[in-house]
Parts: structure tokens; C-alpha cells; sequence
């Protein structure tokens, strides 16, 4: 099959991407492997924050739903659900499986947007069942509507683990604690923190989990403060007892993919560990290869959808196509708006060393 | 200032490595161990690590059944925990498809018996009283024998070395071989990015790689990479011994001691690349569907199985599907041992080793000289008629 | 926490002791080697649980952040999802 543009995720930086590429009239296939677009957002019942005037006050839930319905009325996009992007081939073909069925797609150009995965801690006993990543809890309580525990313990007070133990508590759950390894909260949204303050769940700075307990299933944990290395300090343990630990230490981009197509990956932990070098336009240094969203560095979902819009927008442009070069700088100017927020210093520090490294390699 | 040294052997694959542990048992000399990336770097690291015996030719049956003997026992002789290793003789089943070529298989297991392998040949309701889980449509006979199986490539090869190294050697990664250094009619060191390394013998074991080598000194060997294809599945509890393969379908599948199944089938018409400028090792799917075509036919029960992982790697291909080993007498103290043409592996523990013999002046174990790099030029080809693509 | 308790690899069940023992105690140093030497990452996953981990140790070896260390591009092998061989024969190649 071929395509002008293949976008490779159906999350905000995805739909985005397939909406600009296709309005500036290229040919565009959309593959999301779940059976439905939204990527994260679909996760999001709570009110959306970040984005002032356009976003706010919004659910999550609701935006992936107006842009998916934009992505599904344009002619020029044909939508793939239920399709993984696996690999690049040596013809040329991205392979995209779907249902049973191998798919090569020979496109001019791709934008991968395939997001971020968690983190995992590297603990003893960290594989044993009641130890999840906070998104497969939230997937359990979200889509499938059941809760896996009764009593948590949160590792990771960044905005993931603090929204999580909101809605945890709010679904019934009992959060014994959240720990967090920061001496004071970095990433988390003041509204979140102090809801979950509010309903009496004990945050627990410079602390980190140091023993999981149990078997078959997790029966307690323990945690203790932690010295400048980050070692446990004796004598700080607390026991707790918990039969959950929701494991929410930070994203990292999917790399996978475009290690495998030749994208050059820096290491920048303040936007998620390793990231592909781009440049504003997200052009990375594969001409035919454009990133955007968490894939591209760890963000937000507003971030993403803008990103999403440049490297659809610029992709179609570098094919040829007539593109409206105002807008792109709008996104541009809407994106350093955004990430101008006093809370956001170290995604700034981390958007530094990914321009430099880009400038240094010439990307434009 | 880099230290000389008597022997530099130039690669790490199967092929360096035997070379240099052998070498180090005989006390030669000094000896130097390089490699551009690391130890099974190369064909080596990607291959199937299959073994077996049941070839067509006195000449390499013999060479196989020294090899054999060599697996059986290289723990102990290797002083390497014999679970690594990973030697499983579960025996490899030669499946035939038509009378012709089972006449075939039938002439080489006369051959095979002559040198004291033991080869059985199955009709089809044999094989299927005792692998009630292959599906034997269009076959007409089999042959198989029990000593044949296969050994886990990595450890091999870092066992070779580990020995090779408590007995003096000294190992080198990540440092290439730029050019082969000569003085009129001698080898006399490598180039490498650290500056020059002496030595007065030069062992090229580089694989693919050594074509290269060679010519940027003059010296022409017909040997090339072929892009060959792999893949392992998800494990499953073992049930299946024997690696089965056919010649005229050109497959091997086999069921490894963790319980993936690996397995190839060979390409329809591969490139023949020279320099490693060329060299292309991406994936194709096209093989991916050939493999799993032709495999459903044979192993019905792995279609609802996982496909874990493929990869690509380069056969190391000479004009008669034989190593090229023993001196390039072009020049004084260079020795070549390469070309293992797809079976590279098997044969490295009995090559590696009469080489070693060959270059120290001790008597052979068995007379490969025929295997000389003159024998293109010379129209002395060395020819197999069981060999799979 | 005890390194022989920690599983690094959990489709190979290898802990954080044998990534250690391999990288500090017989040089294994890349992650090649690493891969290779104590099979972490070669499971279904294709190491995309174990593999930041392995490259944040390789990475305080080197003393350097983990896009430095020493990886060979092959090493990200497709299919990045496990395939069934049915599904391996279905190739839709119509143009
Ligand atoms: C609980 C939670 C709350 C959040 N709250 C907010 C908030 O209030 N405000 C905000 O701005 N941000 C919020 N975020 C962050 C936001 O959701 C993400 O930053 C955003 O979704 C990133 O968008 P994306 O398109 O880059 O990636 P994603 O939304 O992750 O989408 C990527 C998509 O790619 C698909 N995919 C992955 N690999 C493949 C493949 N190989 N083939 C095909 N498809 C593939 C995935 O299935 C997924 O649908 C929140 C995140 C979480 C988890
Ligand atoms: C898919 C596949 C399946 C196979 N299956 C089997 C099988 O079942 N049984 C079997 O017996 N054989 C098999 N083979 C063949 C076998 O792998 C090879 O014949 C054998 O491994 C070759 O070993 P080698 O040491 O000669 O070369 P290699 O393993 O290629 O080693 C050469 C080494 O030299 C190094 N090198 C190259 N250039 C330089 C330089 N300039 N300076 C320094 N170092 C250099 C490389 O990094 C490499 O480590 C298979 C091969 C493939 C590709
Ligand atoms: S966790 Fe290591 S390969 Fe899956």
C-alpha cells in the first residue's frame, strides 16, 4: 500500500498530524494499534489542565472524541485501527500488523507519535503480581471498570501517581501513601496535590520503596528515607500495609521504532530518558522521518497535538505541497507559551540540550 | 608504543577463536586476538549453530566427525560449564522429497557409515512413529543421525577465548584491522586506529570481512557474503529434538534447550557482496513469509506459535562451499582461515585445530590442504553435494 | 536490596547480580555482549523492559549517560510484536 504521509499513532500528537498533513492535500494512513483513537487521553476523566483557552475545563476524554470524529471525516485520511506499526523492512515497507494480517506500507514520509511507555523500578519481588504500572491501573479502572486492590501504595508523585491517587481515592481505594525520591514535588499540578492532601493521603518526600513484601501477591511494603545517593537511611522504615503498589517513576518516549529506522537518540532525562534529536519542525535526522509527542520527549497532551500539527504540516510541505507557513509558526509560538509556565523549568532545561544537539547536527 | 607479538589472529568469530586457543595450547608464541566489534560479532553470533555429520563427502564427514568429538568434550577440555555450552544431540532428521534425492541421501549415508557415523535411514511411517508431529506430505524417506544437534554459539566461542586467554593470549575488542602492513614479500602487522601492531604471523579469520583485507594487499579470494535469513519463536515446553531439515526445500527448524524454535530457509536469489561497503543486513518480510509457508507445511503445530524475532546474517560463501585455510603464501607469515560457506560453525573446532597443527609444523589430524586459497586458480574445486542453499 | 533478587530480564529471568557479574567481573561491556552473555533482552519482549535498565548499568560503567554506550543498531529487532506464523503467511502485498 502506498501512502504519502504515514502517521504512526493515533494519540493528540498523531491526529493532529494526520489532520495538518492531509488539509495541505498528501495522502495520509493513520495506524493506532488499540481498536480506537485518543491515545493516553482516552484514560483522562478528569477536567484537562494546561491549556487556557483552548483545552481547559475540557475531559480528556472529550477532546480525543472531537479530534478522532476530525480524523475520521477527512477524506484524504484512511484510519487503521487495530494496527501496530512492527518494524521497517528492507524494500522500504513499514510493516503494520492488524487483526492477523501483515500490511507493508511504502510511504513518502512518516511521522512517528507512538508515545511513551513507564518506567520500571528495579526492585526485588517488582514482578510479582499486585506490583502494575499506574497506566494498567488506570486502563483496569477506566475501560474495564474494576479496581486490582484495595490498598495502594504509590511510588512516584510526579502529575501521573498524584492523578492517580485521586482518582483512586475517589473510587473507593484506600492510598496508605505516595513517595516520591524528589525533595519536593517537580512535575505534579498543584489542584491534584492538593485534592489528594485534602483527602488525607500521606505524601512522602524523599522516601522510596525498599522492600515489597509477599509471595504469590504483594502483602506490605516498606519504605524509608533516602539520603543525597539515594540510599535508604537506617532507622527511617515505615511498614505499610498495602496489597497494590502502582509503580508511576515517569515515562520514556517508545524509541523502539526509530532506533530500528536509523533516528539518532540522545539522552535528556528532563524530557524522558532517550529521545530522538529534532528540530522544531520535527524533522529528525532521517529526512524521511518526523517525530512528535511523548514519542518525541515527554510532555503533555496540548504539546503534543501542536507538535502533532508542525510535523504534519512540514511533512507535507517537504513532499511538496502547499502549506500555510503562518500557521506553523503560531503552533511554534503556541508551544513556547505553553512551556513557559514557572513549574516547567526543567522540561526547559531539557528542550535546551535537545535544541542544541540539533543545532550542532544542522537539522532545521 | 604497541607490543609485538608472533601470531595476530584477526577476528573473533568461531574461526579466531579456535585458531588462537589452539595455538595457545601449543605454546606458539605470543599471540594477539582482534577484533572491530567483539567476540561473535560476526556470521557467527547470528547463526543457527547447527551440527552435523551427515555430509556427502569422505572429506568432510571425517572433518565433521573430529568437530563432533571436539563438541562432545569441549567443557572439559575448555574448562566451561558444559550447560552453556548447550551441546544437545538430538539428531538431525534429512527429510527427502523424491526418489532422486533420496538416492542421494542413501549414497551419502554409504559414505558416513564408511567413517563410522552411524546414520539411520526411515521411511516415512518411521518418521512418523517417532515424530508424530511433523507432517510428512510429499516425503518419500529420511535420514538421521543422533550424534548430530547443535551448541549454543555465543558461549562457544567465548569459551574458546576464555581458555585462550588463561593460557597467555590477549584480547582486543573494538579494534579494527584497517589494512594488513607487508614489507616486500612479508606480512609484518596490522594498521588499526591505535597506530600499527607488530607481528610476524598473520592469522585472517575475519569472515566475510577478510575479502576485503586481502585485496587491499593484492591477494583475490572468491569469497562473498549472501544475506541469510533466521528467526526464533516464543518458547514452548520442549517436544521436538531433532533439528529437520531439507535439502531440495532448503529449511532447518529446530527447537533450541530454552524451547523457541529457530529456523531458516534460504533466499531466492541472493546478492554476492565483495566489499563491506555494500552490505545490507535489514530484515525483509518477504523472507518472513517464506519461512512461515514453507514451515506450516512441514510443523503444522506452530501456526498459531509466536515469532519472537528475525534477523539477518551473512554466509560466508566461497565458489565450492568450502572453507579457504592454510597459508597465502603470496606473503610469509599470513594464514587465512575463512569461508565457512553456511556451516562455518560445525567445522570451526576441527579446521581451527589443524590449522593451529599447520602453522606450528605439528602433523595433521586430518589433511585439509586441498582447502588451499589456490585452488580456484587451479581448478581444483572441493565439492559437497549435501549442503542446504 | 540484594542484586541476586532483582529481576532485571523478566522474560529471562536474569537478575541485577548476572548483568553485574558480566559487565564488572568478565568484561562483558557493551550491550551487545551483555545480550549476549547472559541472554537479557533476547526473550518475547525484545527487551524493551530490560534493555533501558541494562544501558543505565552499562551507562555508570562507562561513566557516561546510556545513548553512549556502545549498542549496535541491529540490536532493535522487527517484528516489534510477536507475529503468529498465520498470521506471517498473510501478507496483503498487493501493489
Ligand atoms: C493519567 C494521565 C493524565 C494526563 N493528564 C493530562 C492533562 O490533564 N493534560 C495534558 O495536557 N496532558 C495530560 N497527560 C499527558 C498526555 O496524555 C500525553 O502527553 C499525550 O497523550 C501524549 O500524546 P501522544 O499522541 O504523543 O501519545 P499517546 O497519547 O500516548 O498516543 C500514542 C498512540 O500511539 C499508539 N501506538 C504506539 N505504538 C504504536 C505502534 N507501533 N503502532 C501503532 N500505534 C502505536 C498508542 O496505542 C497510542 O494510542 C496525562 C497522561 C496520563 C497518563
Ligand atoms: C543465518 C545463518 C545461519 C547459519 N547457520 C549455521 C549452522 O547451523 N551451522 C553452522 O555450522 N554454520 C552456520 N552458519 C554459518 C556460520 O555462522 C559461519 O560460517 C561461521 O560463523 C563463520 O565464522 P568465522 O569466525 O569464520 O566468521 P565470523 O563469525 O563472521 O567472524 C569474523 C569476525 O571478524 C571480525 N572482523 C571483521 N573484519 C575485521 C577487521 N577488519 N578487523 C578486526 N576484526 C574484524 C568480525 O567483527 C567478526 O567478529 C550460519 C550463518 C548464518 C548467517
Ligand atoms: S524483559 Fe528482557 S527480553 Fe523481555
Amino acid at each position: 500500500m502506498k501512502t504519502d504521509v504515514l502517521v504512526i499513532g493515533g494519540g493528540p500528537a498523531g491526529m493532529n498530524a494526520a489532520i495538518e498533513a492531509a488539509r495541505a492535500g498528501a495522502s495520509v494512513t493513520l495506524v493506532e494499534r488499540q481498536a480506537h483513537l485518543g491515545g493516553q487521553l482516552v484514560k483522562q476523566t478528569h477536567k484537562f489542565f494546561g491549556w487556557a483557552e483552548k483545552g481547559a475545563g475540557t475531559r480528556g476524554i472529550q477532546l480525543a472524541e472531537e479530534w478522532s470524529k476530525a480524523v475520521e471525516e477527512h477524506e484524504n485520511i484512511t484510519v487503521m485501527l487495530s494496527s501496530e506499526a512492527i518494524g521497517l523492512y528492507d524494500d522500504g515497507a513499514w510493516m503494520i500488523e492488524k487483526e492477523g494480517k501483515l500490511i507493508p506500507i511504502y510511504p513518502k514520509k512518516v511521522v512517528i507519535a507512538v508515545g511513551a511507555q513507564e518506567k520500571t523500578l528495579p526492585i526485588e519481588n517488582a514482578d510479582i503480581p499486585g506490583v502494575y504500572g499506574a497506566g494498567a491501573i488506570q486502563t483496569m479502572m477506566h475501560v474495564y471498570g474494576v479496581l486490582p486492590g484495595e490498598k495502594y501504595l504509590i511510588v512516584g508523585a510526579g502529575n501521573i501517581g498524584v492523578i492517580l491517587a485521586y482518582q483512586l481515592a475517589q473510587a473507593g481505594a484506600e492510598v496508605k501513601a505516595v513517595v516520591d525520591v524528589l525533595p519536593k514535588l517537580g512535575g505534579a499540578y498543584w489542584v491534584h496535590v492538593t485534592k489528594i492532601r485534602r483527602m488525607g493521603i500521606p505524601l512522602y518526600m524523599k522516601h522510596t520503596v525498599i522492600e515489597i513484601k509477599g509471595t504469590k501477591w504483594v502483602e506490605g511494603a516498606t519504605i524509608a528515607e533516602i539520603d543525597e545517593k539515594f540510599q535508604p537511611i537506617p532507622g527511617t522504615e515505615k511498614e505499610l500495609d498495602v496489597d497494590t503498589i502502582a509503580i508511576s517513576i515517569g515515562l520514556s518516549p517508545l524509541t523502539d521504532l526509530m532506533y530500528q529506522a536509523g533516528v539518532e537518540l540522545i539522552w535528556i532525562p528532563e524530557l524522558g530518558g532517550l529521545v530522538p534529536v529534532h528540530s522544531e519542525n520535527m524533522r529528525t535526522n532521517k529526512p524521511e522521518i518526523y517525530v512528535a509527542g511523548d514519542a518525541s520527549g515527554i510532555e503533555e497532551a496540548t504539546t503534543a497535538a501542536l507538535e502533532g500539527k508542525i510535523a504534519g504540516a512540514v511533512a507535507a510541505k517537504d513532499l511538496g505541497f502547499d502549506v500555510n507557513d503562518e500557521a506553523i509558526e503560531e503552533w511554534k509560538k503556541e508551544l513556547s507559551q505553553l512551556r513557559d509556565a514557572p513549574l516547567l523549568e526543567r522540561l526547559r532545561q531539557g528542550l535546551h540540550k535537545l535544541h542544541e544537539a540539533a543545532k550542532e547536527r544542522g537539522l532545521q | 608504543m604497541n607490543k609485538t607479538y608472533d601470531y595476530i589472529v584477526v577476528g573473533a568469530g568461531i574461526s579466531g577463536a579456535v585458531v588462537a586457543y589452539e595455538l595457545a595450547k601449543r605454546k606458539a608464541g605470543s599471540i594477539l586476538i582482534l577484533d572491530k566489534d567483539f567476540p561473535t560479532a560476526g556470521a557467527t553470533g547470528s547463526c543457527a549453530a547447527g551440527i552435523r555429520a551427515q555430509f556427502g563427502t569422505e572429506f568432510n564427514v571425517s572433518l565433521m566427525k573430529i568437530s563432533l568429538e571436539k563438541f562432545e568434550n569441549l567443557h572439559e577440555e575448555l574448562d566451561y560449564p558444559k550447560e552453556l555450552i548447550g551441546l544437545h544431540q538430538g539428531g538431525y532428521l534429512v527429510l527427502a522429497y523424491s526418489e532422486e534425492e533420496m538416492e542421494n541421501l542413501r549414497r551419502n549415508v554409504r559414505v558416513q557409515h564408511k567413517i563410522g557415523i552411524n546414520t539411520e535411514i526411515l521411511t516415512p511411517e518411521e518418521v512418523h512413529y517417532r515424530w508424530p508431529m511433523l507432517r510428512l506430505d510429499g516425503v518419500v524417506g529420511a535420514t538421521y543421525h543422533a550424534r548430530d544437534g547443535h551448541a549454543d554459539p555465543f558461549y562457544t566461542t567465548f569459551a574458546y577465548i576464555e581458555a585462550a586467554k588463561r593460557l597467555g593470549a590477549e584480547l582486543r575488542k573494538y579494534t579494527p584491522v584497517l589494512k594488513l602492513l607487508t614489507e616486500g614479500e612479508k606480512v609484518v602487522g596490522v594498521e588499526t586506529p591505535d597506530g600499527p601492531i607488530y607481528g610476524g604471523n598473520i592469522v585472517v579469520a575475519a569472515g566475510t570481512w577478510s575479502t576485503k583485507l586481502l585485496k587491499d594487499i593484492g591477494v583475490d579470494i572468491p569469497l562473498w557474503a549472501e544475506k541469510h535469513e533466521i528467526l526464533i519463536t516464543e518458547p514452548l515446553a520442549r517436544f521436538l529434538d531433532p533439528m529437520v531439515i531439507s535439502f531440495s526445500k532448503d529449511f532447518y527448524a529446530q527447537q533450541r534447550p530454552h524451547g523457541g524454535f529457530i529456523m531458516g530457509v534460504s533466499p531466492d536469489d541472493p546478492e554476492h557482496w565483495f566489499d563491506p561497503k555494500d552490505y545490507n543486513i535489514q530484515s525483509s518480510w518477504h523472507f518472513l513469509k517464506k519461512m512461515a509457508s514453507t514451515i506450516l507445511e512441514v510443523m503444522p503445530f506452530l501456526k498459531d506459535v509466536h515469532i519472537v524475532r528475525q534477523w539477518a546474517g551473512f554466509y560466508d560463501m566461497t565458489t565450492d562451499h568450502h572453507h579457504i585455510v592454510g597459508p597465502i603464501d603470496a606473503y610469509d607469515g599470513l594464514w587465512i582461515l575463512a569461508g565457512g560457506s553456511g556451516h562455518g560453525f560445525m567445522f570451526g573446532p576441527s579446521v581451527g585445530m589443524i590449522l593451529a597443527q599447520w602453522i606450528v609444523g605439528e602433523e595433521l589430524a586430518y589433511d585439509i590442504t586441498k582447502l588451499n586459497w589456490k585452488r580456484f586458480d587451479e581448478g581444483k574445486l572441493v565439492i559437497e553435494p549435501a549442503v542446504v542453499g | 536490596m540484594d542484586p541476586e533478587k532483582v529481576i532485571v530480564c523478566r522474560c529471562e529471568d536474569v537478575t541485577l547480580a548476572d548483568i553485574r557479574k558480566a559487565i564488572y567481573e568478565l568484561g562483558y561491556t557493551t550491550y551487545d555482549e551483555v545480550k549476549r552473555y547472559t541472554r537479557a533482552g533476547m526473550g518475547p519482549c525484545g527487551g524493551k523492559t530490560c534493555r533501558p535498565i541494562i544501558l543505565r548499568e552499562l551507562a555508570r560503567y562507562w561513566n557516561t549517560t546510556p545513548d553512549k554506550v556502545p549498542m549496535r543498531p541491529t540490536m532493535i529487532r522487527p517484528p516489534m510484536k510477536n507475529i503468529t506464523f498465520a498470521t506471517a503467511v498473510e501478507v496483503e502485498d498487493n501493489e
